[in-house]
């Protein structure tokens, strides 16, 4: 059962939300080994953070400024267990501690240089940053297995309006028409989405993350092991939201149910 | 003679030759046309051989080609044996590396523009040519995606195609004109995949992966 209770009972209460809770940034499968990336995050404080997974597998997030001259850590590279300023080599472990600097090889850098770390998990195939330790992680179980991330030019609030009246697919291309779909469970950071006909049952996992004022990251996860074609039909689902999120208010009733996006 | 091509080391049009060229382990030499601040490719000497004042421009002989997706389809046919840059054996598969050529040229009119604006100062309407280089990365990422379900890395298969080398730089490139690959996890994976290519070369703004280094990890 993926999880849900747990989902539910998670709830919505005021300390979760905010900078403090635990955001999604990126499936785990996307961030692969001695991957770089960069992550926003809509908060009070907005945060600009570097993403990285060491050789071994590690996963660490730091603001995105290099200490030394402020380039972004982003930019670089994965060397072994560290992560290399691409402008001048400086080398930060996952603690964000810097262990070597190119220019002095043989000063052992002093300890108060560092980069700002933040609280990284790698949780159910979904990897969530955190700024607050004393904030444990209370994130959904779900087992799923990771479709895809689509950012979408529309505010968080609006897309969970949205999906509650979406419908999705269950089968491959124009096999079957896209069924209605509801959601089942709800928290703070995310929420599922099922649909269910005689012939067929799918649960889509939504992790949200804020970007930037009026854009947002939706993480989707899907039930494990579907078939390649409901997966190419889920992904060209998540194409078809977005248009109709982004282009929502421009037009004035001109949802077409039977496209397998918005019911009117 | 053998094959001269009329170069130019920041032009991301040009690096698909010299990449495809090195990926193919073809000798060539180069000529350097100073694009910027000379503006030499607008001038009559160049436009005497290339009438559009494009680069890169590949000679080989009688022949001369100027548009840069044709001279990796000329490339591959003339010089891959294994058929595998460019094959055209399969109707469903020639037209569509075909298809891709052509988004390529979308790609250096949107992200490549952008990219002249931020680097060169070239005069455009620089927030509209991000928006639209958004929307052709969207499409690159969308098609990425369901190849990535499919269990193939490139743009029409397992393989990569001239296909990939086209489509490969004004992507690799677009953080050079503001456009960032935050939004793009499968572009990310595609980029690496065929940085990973044995004998791919750099460009500036398109490092080597660390690993692929001599000089990796000490």
């Amino acid at each position: 059962m993926y999880g849900l209770l747990k989902l539910m009972n998670a709830g919505l209460t005021e300390n979760d939300q905010g900078s403090d809770g635990w955001v999604p940034v990126v499936l785990s499968a996307d961030l692969p080994v001695a991957g770089v990336m960069r992550a926003q995050i809509d908060a009070t404080q907005p945060l600009d953070l570097v993403v990285w997974r060491s050789r071994s597998g590690q996963v660490s997030a730091f603001d995105n400024r290099c200490p030394h001259r402020g380039m972004r850590l982003s930019f670089g590279f994965v060397r072994g267990e560290r992560l290399s300023c691409i402008y001048h080599g400086w080398q930060y472990g996952e603690d964000g501690a810097c262990r070597h600097i190119p220019a002095h090889p043989d000063m052992t850098p002093p300890a108060s240089i560092g980069a700002n770390t933040y609280l990284c998990r790698e949780y159910d195939g979904v990897i969530w940053i955190s700024q607050n330790a004393d904030n444990p992680p209370d994130l959904p179980t779900f087992g799923g297995q990771g479709l895809r991330s689509l950012s979408v030019n529309r505010d968080e609030a609006d897309l969970r309006k949205l999906l509650a009246e979406t419908c999705i697919p269950l089968s491959g291309a124009g096999e079957t028409a896209p069924a209605e779909a509801s959601i089942i469970a709800e928290n703070q950071t995310s929420l599922v989405l099922e649909s269910t006909t005689e012939a067929a049952s799918l649960q889509l996992m939504i992790h949200f993350q804020k970007v930037t004022p009026g854009k947002t990251m939706l993480h989707i996860q899907t039930n494990p092991d579907l078939p390649v074609d409901l997966r190419i039909s889920l992904s060209r689902w998540a194409e078809r939201f977005r248009w109709s999120a982004e282009n929502m208010g421009t037009m004035v009733n001109s949802w077409d149910a039977s496209a397998g996006e918005m019911r009117p | 003679m053998g094959l001269q091509l009329y170069d130019y080391i920041l032009s991301g049009s040009a690096y698909k030759a010299r990449l495809l060229m090195a990926l193919l382990g073809v000798d060539y030499q180069p000529v350097a046309i100073d694009f910027h601040p000379g503006g030499e490719h607008k001038k009559p000497d160049f436009l005497a051989i290339n009438p559009a004042g494009t680069l890169p421009v590949l000679v080989d002989g009688d022949l001369t080609l100027c548009d840069s997706q044709a001279i990796l389809a000329y490339l591959a046919q003339k010089f891959d044996p294994t058929d595998t840059w460019f094959p055209t054996r399969d109707p469903g598969v020639t037209g569509r590396i075909l298809q891709w050529l052509a988004f390529a040229g979308r790609l250096t009119d949107t992200a490549g523009a952008a990219r002249l604006h931020d680097m060169l100062g070239r005069p455009l309407n620089i927030e509209k040519a991000r928006t639209n280089a958004h929307m052709v990365l969207r499409e690159l990422e969308a098609h990425l995606t369901e190849q990535g379900f499919r269990g193939d890395n490139f743009l029409t298969g397992s393989n990569p195609t001239i296909a990939d080398i086209a489509c490969f730089p004004y992507t690799a490139l677009s953080p050079d004109g503001g456009i960032d690959h935050d939004d793009y996890p499968a572009i990310r994976k595609w980029l690496v995949a065929i940085r990973r290519l044995p004998g791919f070369i750099e460009m500036p703004g398109i490092h080597r992966l660390h690993d692929m280094r001599d000089e990796a990890d000490a």
